[in-house]
C-alpha cells in the first residue's frame, strides 16, 4: 500500500511536471496496470473537464508519454515553480473525481483564458506534451479556478431546490453539450 | 343595508379570487414536484442556455418498487449517455471509448421528501396562473412566477395537466431576459418502463471502464466553537443544509451552505485560502452565476441560479463567528 501511494505520489509528481524522471519510474507506469489506469484517469477526466478531446488514440497515452519522456528527457527539468507546482496538483486532483457529474461539466472554460489562447494552446496544458515553455502561470491558474468552479456547480445543483422540483432533470445542465458552457471570468 | 354588505361582499371578492388561486399553485407545484420523481415517461426535450445553441436529450425515467431509475440520451453532438440509478451513474464517452462510472452515491429517499411547505414562497414571488397551453401534444397549465424583488429570478412553468409532469420551463433574469429554458417536444408516459429502454444503446464492452475509487473525504478538524455565518441574506431565504466535502477538485476540504427561498437556491462554498487559484469577483454559467472573494486565510464562493447581485451579497458577508 505504501509502495503505491509512493508511486502515486511520484505519478503525481510527474504530473506536476516538476519530477526527475528516471527509468524506473517510466517502467513502473507502464508495467503497473493500476498506475497506468490512474495516469489516464487523470489525462481522460482533464481532457473531459476542458472539453478539449484529442480527436483518437488519447485514451492510451502512456506510451507515448514514456517515449517522449526518453526523447526530451531536458524539457522536463524542474523549471517548474512553487505556485505552478500546487496549481497543477489541483489539476490533477479533479483527475481523481471520476465523478459523471463531473466528467459531464466538461468545459467550465474562462472566457479570459479563450480570448488570450487559441484552444490548441489549452489542449497543450491537458496533454502533457512536455513543452514547458508553453505553459504559464495564468493559465494554470485559469485551469485550476475553472476546475473548482465545475466542482462547486456539480455540488450546487446535486442540492439544489430544482434538482428536488424537477427530479434528476438539473442533470441537463452538466449533460447538455458541453460547448454550450463557458464560465467568463469579467472580475 | 343590503347594498353595504353587498358593497362589502364585493371588496372580498377579489381577495377570495386571490387566494383560491394561491391555493390552486399550492397544489400544482406540489403536484408537479410529485411528478418529477414518480412518474415513467419517454421523452424527448431541447434546451438552451442564454443564447447558445439549442441541445436535445432524450430523457428515460422509471419510478416503481426499486426506486427511480433514469437514462439521459444526447441526441446531439457525440451522443454521450447518462444512466443513474439511486447508486450509481454510469456516463457513456462514445468520443472517447471511455465508461465512467461512480458508484456508492448515498442512496437517495425514495419516494422523494418534499421541501417543506410551499406557503413561505408567497412572499417572494407573485403568481399568476395563465390558461392552459399545449407543449408536446398535452394540455400544460401555464404558470407564471414573478419575484417580487431583484434578488431572484422569474420562472414561467407549463405543467401537464393530467399527470403534473413539467413540460416546460423559461428561467428570466431581472432585466426580463430569458437565461435558461427547456421544452418537452415529445412525451409518452408509460406503466412499466421495459429495462431495455433503460439500457445504453451503446456497446460499450469494448470501452475502457474508469471507475471513481478514490474520491476519499479527508477529514479536517473544525475549528471549535467556530461557525460560519451568512450575514446578509435576500429575504425570504433560509439555510437548508450544510455539509463538509472534499471535492476532488478542491486541495483544501469545503464547507457548503445551501440557502433556498423554496424555488432558488444558492451554494457558499468556503474553505481555507492555500493559493491564489480562486474566483475572484463574477462569473456565470448560463443561469447559474457565480462571485468569489478573499478575506484573510479563508475563500468564498457563493453560487446560484440567482442574479449576480445577490451572489455578491451573500459572498461578501460571510464571517467566522464563535458559537
Amino acid at each position: 500500500m505504501a509502495m503505491s501511494e509512493q508511486k502515486y505520489e511520484k505519478l503525481s509528481a510527474i504530473i506536476d511536471d516538476e519530477s526527475n524522471i528516471d527509468d524506473k519510474l517510466i517502467h513502473a507506469i507502464v508495467s503497473d496496470e493500476a498506475l497506468r489506469d490512474r495516469w489516464q484517469r487523470y489525462h481522460l477526466i482533464r481532457d473531459a473537464l476542458t472539453h478539449h478531446m484529442p480527436v483518437q488514440g488519447a485514451v492510451d497515452i502512456s506510451a507515448s508519454i514514456a517515449a517522449a519522456l526518453k526523447d526530451e528527457p531536458t524539457v522536463l527539468a524542474p523549471i517548474r515553480k512553487r505556485v505552478s507546482h500546487k496549481l497543477m496538483k489541483q489539476a490533477a486532483g479533479l483527475a481523481v473525481a471520476a465523478s459523471v457529474a463531473t466528467v459531464a461539466v466538461m468545459s467550465v472554460q474562462t472566457s479570459q483564458l479563450a480570448e488570450k489562447h487559441n484552444s490548441t494552446s489549452i489542449a497543450r496544458i491537458e496533454q502533457p506534451r512536455l513543452d514547458s515553455s508553453a505553459i504559464t502561470q495564468a493559465r494554470l491558474r485559469n485551469q485550476a479556478i475553472q476546475s473548482k468552479l465545475s466542482g462547486y456547480l456539480v455540488n450546487h445543483n446535486e442540492y439544489s431546490v430544482s434538482a428536488r422540483m424537477q427530479g434528476m432533470m438539473p442533470y441537463m445542465r452538466i449533460v447538455g453539450d458541453a460547448d454550450n458552457q463557458r464560465i467568463r471570468n469579467d472580475k | 343595508m343590503i347594498n353595504r354588505v353587498l358593497f362589502i361582499a364585493l371588496l372580498q371578492l377579489p381577495v377570495l379570487a386571490i387566494a383560491t388561486e394561491l391555493g390552486e399553485v399550492q397544489k400544482l407545484l406540489k403536484k408537479m414536484q410529485h411528478a418529477a420523481h414518480m412518474q415513467s415517461y419517454d421523452g424527448t426535450f431541447v434546451y438552451s442556455q442564454g443564447e447558445n445553441k439549442l441541445s436535445a436529450m432524450r430523457i428515460i425515467h422509471s419510478a416503481d418498487a426499486d426506486g427511480e431509475r433514469e437514462r439521459l440520451v444526447s441526441l446531439d453532438s457525440v451522443g454521450r449517455e447518462v444512466i443513474r440509478d439511486a447508486k450509481n451513474v454510469i456516463c457513456i464517452l462514445p468520443d472517447r471509448n471511455a465508461v465512467v462510472v461512480e458508484k456508492g452515491r448515498p442512496p437517495s429517499q425514495f419516494p422523494p421528501k418534499f421541501p417543506e411547505k410551499l406557503d413561505h414562497l408567497t412572499g417572494q414571488y407573485s403568481f399568476v396562473m395563465h390558461g392552459e397551453e399545449k407543449i408536446a401534444g398535452q394540455w400544460a397549465h401555464h404558470l407564471v412566477v414573478k419575484p417580487n424583488d431583484n434578488f431572484r429570478y422569474g420562472h414561467r412553468l407549463w405543467v401537464d395537466k393530467k399527470t403534473g409532469l413539467l413540460l416546460k420551463t423559461h428561467l428570466v433574469n431581472e432585466q426580463g431576459k430569458l437565461v435558461e429554458q427547456f421544452m418537452f417536444t415529445h412525451i409518452k408516459y408509460l406503466k412499466q418502463v421495459p429495462d431495455n429502454l433503460l439500457k445504453p444503446s451503446i456497446d460499450s464492452s469494448k470501452f475502457k471502464r474508469y471507475e471513481s475509487d478514490d474520491a476519499k473525504p479527508r477529514s479536517q478538524p473544525v475549528k471549535p466553537g467556530l461557525v460560519w455565518q451568512v450575514t446578509k441574506l435576500p429575504p425570504g431565504f433560509k439555510r437548508d443544509f450544510q455539509r463538509r466535502l472534499q471535492m476532488p477538485t478542491n486541495r483544501v476540504p469545503s464547507n457548503q451552505l445551501v440557502f433556498s427561498d423554496g424555488l432558488a437556491s444558492i451554494s457558499v462554498f468556503i474553505e481555507n485560502n492555500v493559493d491564489d487559484a480562486n474566483l475572484v469577483g463574477k462569473t456565470n454559467m448560463g443561469a447559474v452565476n457565480a462571485h468569489g472573494k478573499t478575506f484573510n486565510d479563508y475563500h468564498v464562493t457563493a453560487v446560484g441560479e440567482v442574479p449576480h447581485a445577490t451572489v455578491k451579497m451573500i459572498s461578501e458577508s460571510v464571517v467566522l463567528k464563535s458559537q
